[in-house]
């Protein structure tokens, strides 16, 4: 009977050992954070369906056709927030929807939910909030997420039930489709398209490359350039 | 033909009886269901907790190989020299001592919360035994069944590595039926050698399933295919069920297949005891 108890003793320890070891996860395997804060862009409203163009010609715009719930594409974000810490108002940076629902079913659901964060002017910390627990995204997460970014939880579910931006979804998801995009993440800088996981290296040798176009082209034609930012 | 009718006429009988002694055994029966119960609810948030964590650093390491500079690429000499050069080498490490604690608390799961089963599992049989020593028999000879069931895992999770590398499908080797053989032939000893602990030593258990396992080929398969049959049975049953209502899937999986765990349990003891070498 001695022997037994010991036994059961034993097994119990070895449960709570095992239990608490798995609940001790994220503190002995963290997730590896990008160590980058600066938000990608501006927070708020997105101004007409279509992402418009850039408003001065020495801005480099860089578009990002993403998805919430395809990991390539957050492998991409901490690259895109060192870029955007060095380069600052130098360029711009645009989210793209382009959620793939077949192998992502969340994805429209999380991408809809980031544009009722815009209106609260909140899409880049719930962007980043998205991408953090995207092994764990779920349809009661994408809630979650919306109160711990700090959301008018009322506007933010009136929202939701109304889908009323699932037209900005519709428009940028068409409009990937136009420009050739074919999974994600895609990037378009200046128009130009680069699929995949752009690396941080790449990215300086392009934006400083069109950088360095605008400048050249400034002091060719400087008047023409003026023009333009006057009616932009 | 004799010979065949009268192994389906025991295989009949033993059902029977199996289910006969678990009526009988009614407390014993519950415990072995609850235990089975728990060990899948904590094995199944094991699982969850380590592979999401997996599945996140070989994401990771998919995106920096496919972010890499071609010039990393054609500099590096081998797969290791370039997980190290384009920063994934921590991510592999990460996957390897997280696949370790992984396998360690299952198995550590899987000891307490069988051991216990097939204690219960004699004491159904009304088969005279120390429970401490069933208890450890039950660990010592899973020892060699997990090491095997480690290796096939390992086996698969860097095919599919491989394989997902080449064709880009994660579930490109999710059916290979090599993989499942192993897997199926691992289960096949496994269970036999399970069934000698009461009676023997673990070692002898493990050398009593391979000669049971090869010598009464027929004998031992006859009792797996209406193992096989009962369980595609309650698999059919419930994805029927699941096409009416969802949620009574999990009702009916709890009813269905936990107490046929318990039944398969019993019968392929009381089945294995008829025979001899």
């Amino acid at each position: 009977m001695k022997k037994q108890t010991a036994y059961a003793t034993g097994g119990v320890i070895a449960l709570i050992i095992v239990l608490l070891l798995a609940l001790s996860l994220d503190l002995l395997f963290p997730l590896e954070s990008s160590g980058y804060t600066t938000p990608l862009g501006y927070e708020g409203p997105r101004s007409g369906v279509a992402a418009p163009e850039t408003e001065s010609q020495n801005v480099v715009l860089i578009e990002e056709f993403s998805d919430f719930q395809c990991p390539f594409c957050a492998q991409a974000v901490p690259i895109a927030k060192r870029v955007k810490a060095h380069y600052g108002d130098q360029i711009e940076f645009r989210y793209r929807h382009f959620p793939i629902e077949k192998i992502h079913p969340l994805a429209p659901r999380a991408a809809l939910a980031s544009e009722c964060m815009r209106d609260q002017e909140m899409f880049w910390t719930y962007h980043d909030l998205l991408f953090e627990n995207q092994a764990r995204l779920s349809d009661s997460m994408i809630r979650e997420l919306a109160a711990q970014a700090g959301a008018e939880m009322a506007l933010f579910d009136a929202c939701m039930s109304s889908m009323r931006h699932a037209v900005i979804l519709q428009e940028d998801f068409l409009e990937g489709r136009e420009r050739g995009v074919e999974g994600t993440p895609t990037f378009f800088v200046n128009g130009a398209r680069y699929e995949g996981v752009v690396s941080y290296d790449r990215f300086v040798e392009i934006i400083d490359r069109e950088l360095t176009r605008a400048e050249s082209q400034y002091a060719r034609d400087p008047q023409d350039v003026d023009r333009k930012e006057g009616t932009a | 033909m004799n010979k065949v009718k009268s192994v389906a006429a025991d295989v009949c009988s033993c059902t029977a009886n199996a289910a006969r002694a678990m009526w009988a055994d009614k407390k014993d029966s519950l415990i072995c269901m609850a235990a089975d119960m728990l060990f899948f609810i904590f094995a199944g948030f094991i699982t969850s907790a380590y592979m999401t964590r997996m599945v996140a650093s070989l994401y990771s390491i998919g995106a920096l190989l496919q972010g890499a500079e071609e010039s990393a690429v054609l500099a590096s000499d081998g797969l290791f020299s370039l997980l190290d050069a384009v920063g994934a080498a921590p991510h592999v490490w990460r996957i390897a001592a997280m696949l370790t604690l992984m396998t360690l608390s299952l198995f550590a799961l899987y000891g307490l919360f069988h051991g216990f089963i097939w204690v219960h599992i004699f004491k159904i049989l009304r088969i005279k035994t120390d429970p401490t020593t069933i208890f450890k028999r039950f660990v010592q000879v899973s020892v060699l069944w997990a090491a095997l069931f480690f290796l096939q895992r390992v086996i698969f999770f860097v095919a599919s590595f491989f394989a997902t590398l080449r064709t880009k499908d994660p579930t490109a080797l999710n059916n290979d039926p090599i993989l499942l053989s192993f897997l199926f032939i691992i289960t096949y000893f496994a269970m036999i050698s399970y069934t000698q602990t009461a009676e023997h030593s673990a070692l002898v258990s493990i050398h009593r399933s391979f000669s049971l396992g090869v010598r009464r080929v027929t004998h031992v398969l006859a009792a797996v295919i209406l193992l096989v049959i009962v369980f595609a049975a309650v698999n059919y049953a419930l994805l029927a069920l699941q096409t009416l209502w969802s949620t009574l899937v999990l009702i009916g999986g709890t009813v269905t297949v936990i107490p046929a765990m318990t039944w398969a349990r019993v019968f392929f003891a009381a089945w294995m005891h008829k025979l001899k070498v």
